[in-house]
């Protein structure tokens, strides 16, 4: 048991085999003792490379939160057991150590913003899984031409900026299922709330991904589901 | 639609800076701290914003109206991480304009 579990908060996601949890990274008091008994040798290296304060933490608590899922789910019983690898175009996917059930965890996520990390990860070989948090802030209220698209569609009318955080986390959340970058969030998403903080995602090559959100402290977490290459999934 | 234009070293050099500048300012980091290496998320704390609040801020100021959607896909092909790579994209976006996907399809020189 370790001390950082107390902090990390599962999300309610409802999915089979997938696991996001929530952590405050303002929570992680020591984060140098964390990090030695949570990260490996390179992943410690990796730590060590980055300068901002802000972003060490952050960084730091999106990988606790992930481990901490896998810990809860039994996939690993010490967190330095799994390794978090990035592939040529950025995205994450997890190394088990050797001894360790292969595919124990086929895919996994992470994004930070301010206080708080999340992390969400999937062990269905099949789905893809894409997690983002957005802050609610005055500061999207510029950017509303750039996030929003005519036929994006929520349920519940929100205050123009949670509109926005969520709009935007969406389509993050929906390119980072996709295995895409920022170029992929400014692409033809289109996103339509099927039931209250459920939705379905739209891209412009005609695939389709699932997708929920959650309201947490001034935040927007959103996880989005779909096929690893090409999805095709009702909500 | 937006005519291409050409940017002189100049036009570069102050495209560059206006970068640093608002990166300076709207992460709270030293000038001096930023480089053409220097990583926008890894090493300023940025985030995916900040790469819009750049490009709309760029679309304003040398009037490019070029669609979201369509720089979305030219990022696709060149992921930006550090400073100089997103000049390069704005430099990029305010030459070509609206034929910002033709002309990266074109090889280098052809037609010579």
């Amino acid at each position: 048991m370790f001390a950082e579990h107390a902090h990390v908060m599962p999300l309610p996601v409802g999915e089979d085999g997938v696991g996001v949890s929530l952590l405050d990274v303002t929570r992680l008091v020591d984060p140098e003792s964390t990090a030695s008994r949570f990260l490996t040798p390179r992943e410690r290296g990796e730590y060590g490379r980055l300068r901002h304060p802000s972003r060490r933490r952050e960084w730091l608590g999106a990988r606790v939160c992930l481990k901490t899922t896998l810990l809860r789910r039994h996939c690993i019983s010490d967190p330095t057991q799994c390794e978090i690898m990035k592939d040529d175009r950025g995205r994450p996917w997890l190394s088990f150590a050797p001894g360790l059930p292969a595919g124990v965890m086929y895919d996994c996520s992470l994004s930070h913003k301010g206080r708080f990390a999340c992390a969400g990860a999937s062990n269905n070989a099949e789905t893809g899984i894409g997690v983002d948090i957005e802050q609610v802030s005055p500061r999207l209220l510029k950017l509303a031409g750039v996030i929003v698209r005519d036929r994006d569609a929520l349920i519940h009318s929100h205050p123009p900026e949670e509109r926005l955080a969520l709009l935007w986390a969406l389509k993050e959340a929906c390119a980072k299922a996709m295995g895409g970058g920022i170029g992929v969030a400014l692409g033809e998403i289109l996103c339509e709330e099927t039931a209250e903080g459920r939705h379905r995602i739209r891209t412009p090559d005609g695939d389709t991904f699932r997708a929920r959100h959650f309201l947490h402290e001034g935040h927007v977490i959103v996880l989005c589901l779909g096929r690893r290459a090409s999805a095709l999934r009702d909500c | 639609m937006t005519m291409p234009r050409l940017l002189t070293p100049e036009d570069k050099k102050e495209i560059y800076e206006h970068i640093r500048t608002f990166l300076s300012d709207e992460l709270d980091v030293p000038l001096e701290d930023i480089g053409p290496d220097t990583k926008i998320i890894d090493d300023l704390h940025g985030d995916s914003m900040i790469y819009l609040e750049l490009i709309e801020d760029f679309k304003k100021k040398y009037d490019v109206k070029v669609e979201i959607a369509l720089i979305g896909r030219y990022l696709q092909k060149h992921p930006v991480y550090s400073v100089g790579q997103t000049a390069q994209v704005v430099y990029d976006i305010v030459e070509r304009g609206d034929s910002l996907l033709v002309a990266d399809a074109e090889p280098s020189g052809s037609g010579a």
